[in-house]
């Protein structure tokens, strides 16, 4: 299933008028490939996944799944993983991760059943009937990871997943969901405005200018995924990153 | 009248905190029992000595002895069990009516925006305002046997539990709105699955209170305007000069709105567990 976004463009009314948050995007997304959008802070990139989730109208333009309209979120082609969890407090961890499948009206057991398979693919499995508040920021992102998952669905809309996470968590985190998610042939759509995380992540790293967001430029990643991280100490990387470093630094933001 | 909430102010209905800091509160008095108890003997027994010493006129306010003679005496008083009788009647009906409003009409006033902005002023306003003011229309509208008492009750109790649970619905974090929209949650399901157990602790709060407020409703419409249940026995014996049978009653009130209150917060405690500090459970 391809993700396809024509020409969109998104503006917010505010006190001082319209405030253009995105404009002339297009992108398209292939099935199980990896992408990351960065662009500096303000830059609508939250805004565009929303738009992609079916969670915020565009303005104009228009998102479609292999041609079907995406109007609203439907969580089995496009399911959210966000930056603060929001993980149900007085639901265990298996019970957060069913949640969708329950939403869906899935009966309790299959539920119960996928739910219990996606918290293995993140490692979890003997937490699942702790409460998320007893796990670590880190291991309470996998439980939400594992409820997007549980979804099977085409896409992965993660954004800023792992901004709430210190940088030694933020690295192995990263490095282990990307690999897990490798293995199974997830497509992934990934907001971030961490250097080092769209580059590991990206088959392909989707620039995006101050606001209003438009695409600077796609830049491709070669090295072939499951990544182990010193895939990061590589000339190739520092290369991209220098790129990538440049394109979004502050100053390009003034004449941008 | 101690018919306001500690719970809500006007203007801000229902923080939600509030039960948290009343559980907090009252675990450290739970902490503290010896200090408590020996406090009230220290009372008990000022109270024997101030009367023995003829500092105050014993007709006024009776012993400690005496109004445990008298509690003897009432229990087996078939007038005093009638009344016990009546006033558990009218709390449960009130408390049942009353409850149920309140919990129909919060939800809805903190789901609805437009509702809303039309009639929290009113409900702030009735908060704000001390509702025994009302009390000589009640007569009017009820007459004067259970009915006024009940009536009173679910006054003070609904408001009460309106405030709490909207509250509590605004204390659901907007987080889990979004979440449960990403994943297409249908309203029936957002409200089990998210509003419900994200306002429980104002839900709560608000029957809490409103048990509280509609006893407070009951007796006072049965101290001032009834012929029925225990409120309208402690007018009747105080103005008998009977002070020993009234105070009787009153702490026997008391020891039951304590105990209940005991049962709340242990029952409140046991269904709110998930709150419970990292690792408590591992």
């Amino acid at each position: 299933m391809a993700l396809n976004i024509s020409d969109l463009s998104i503006t917010y009314p505010t006190k001082d008028g319209e405030l253009l948050a995105c404009e002339n995007i297009s992108l398209r997304v292939e099935p199980g490939e990896f992408v990351t959008v960065i662009g500096p802070s303000g830059c609508g990139k939250s805004t565009l996944l929303h738009v992609m989730g079916g969670m915020l109208k565009p303005t104009r333009g228009a998102v479609d799944l292999d041609g079907v309209p995406v109007t609203q979120p439907d969580p089995r082609k496009a399911a959210f993983v966000f930056q603060d969890y929001s993980l149900l407090p007085w639901k265990t961890v298996i019970e957060n991760v069913e949640l969708g499948l329950i939403f869906a009206g899935v009966s309790r057991r299959t539920a119960r059943q996928t739910a219990a398979e996606k918290l293995a693919t993140v490692g979890l499995s003997e937490f699942a009937g702790a409460r998320p508040r007893q796990l670590s920021g880190g291991m309470q992102q996998r439980v939400a990871v594992a409820r997007a998952l549980a979804m099977e669905p085409a896409y992965l809309l993660m954004d800023e997943p792992f901004g709430a996470l210190d940088e030694q968590t933020r690295r192995s985190l990263g490095a282990d969901l990307g690999q897990r998610l490798t293995a199974t042939g997830q497509g992934v759509v990934l907001i971030t405005h961490s250097l080092e995380e769209a580059i590991y992540w990206a088959d392909r790293i989707v620039v995006l200018s101050a606001r209003p967001g438009r695409v600077l430029t796609e830049i491709r990643v070669a090295e072939t995924r499951p990544r182990s991280l010193d895939f990061m100490t590589t000339p190739e990387f520092a290369g991209i990153r220098a790129e990538l470093f440049s394109l979004i630094q502050p100053s390009r933001r003034v004449t941008a | 009248m101690t018919d306001r909430v500690p719970a809500a102010s006007p203007g801000s209905p229902a923080r939600t905190d509030a039960a948290r800091a009343r559980r907090s509160g009252r675990r450290a008095r739970a902490a503290n029992w010896p200090l408590t108890g020996a406090v009230l003997l220290a009372l008990i027994a000022g109270w024997e000595i101030v009367v023995r010493l003829g500092l105050v006129d014993e007709r006024f306010i009776s012993r400690p002895v005496q109004v445990v003679t008298a509690l003897g005496r009432l229990s087996a008083d078939p007038a005093v069990r009638k009344a016990l009788v009546d006033t558990i009647y009218a709390l449960g009906i009130s408390f049942g009516i009353g409850a149920a409003l309140g919990l129909v009409a919060g939800m809805i006033l903190g789901l609805n925006t437009v509702l809303r902005e039309a009639y929290l002023p009113v409900v702030v306003l009735l908060l704000g305002i001390p509702k025994t003011v009302f009390l000589p229309l009640f007569i009017l509208f009820f007459g004067m046997g259970v009915t006024p008492g009940i009536a009173f009750g679910v006054l003070l109790c609904s408001i009460q539990v309106v405030v709490n649970v909207i509250g509590g619905v605004d204390s659901v974090d907007a987080v889990h709105f979004r979440m449960a929209r990403a994943f297409g949650a249908s309203r029936l399901r957002l409200f089990t699955h998210v509003i419900l157990p994200g306002a429980a602790p104002g839900i709560f709060a608000g029957l809490w209170h409103g048990i509280r407020n509609a006893f407070i409703g009951v007796v006072v419409a049965q101290l001032f305007i009834s012929n029925v249940g225990v409120g309208y026995l402690v007018r009747l014996y105080s103005s008998n000069f009977r002070i020993d049978d009234a105070l009787a009653l009153v702490f026997f009130i008391a020891a039951v709105v304590i105990a209940v209150g005991m049962a709340w917060e242990y029952l409140e405690r046991r269904m709110s567990r998930w709150k419970e500090p990292a690792g408590a459970r591992m």
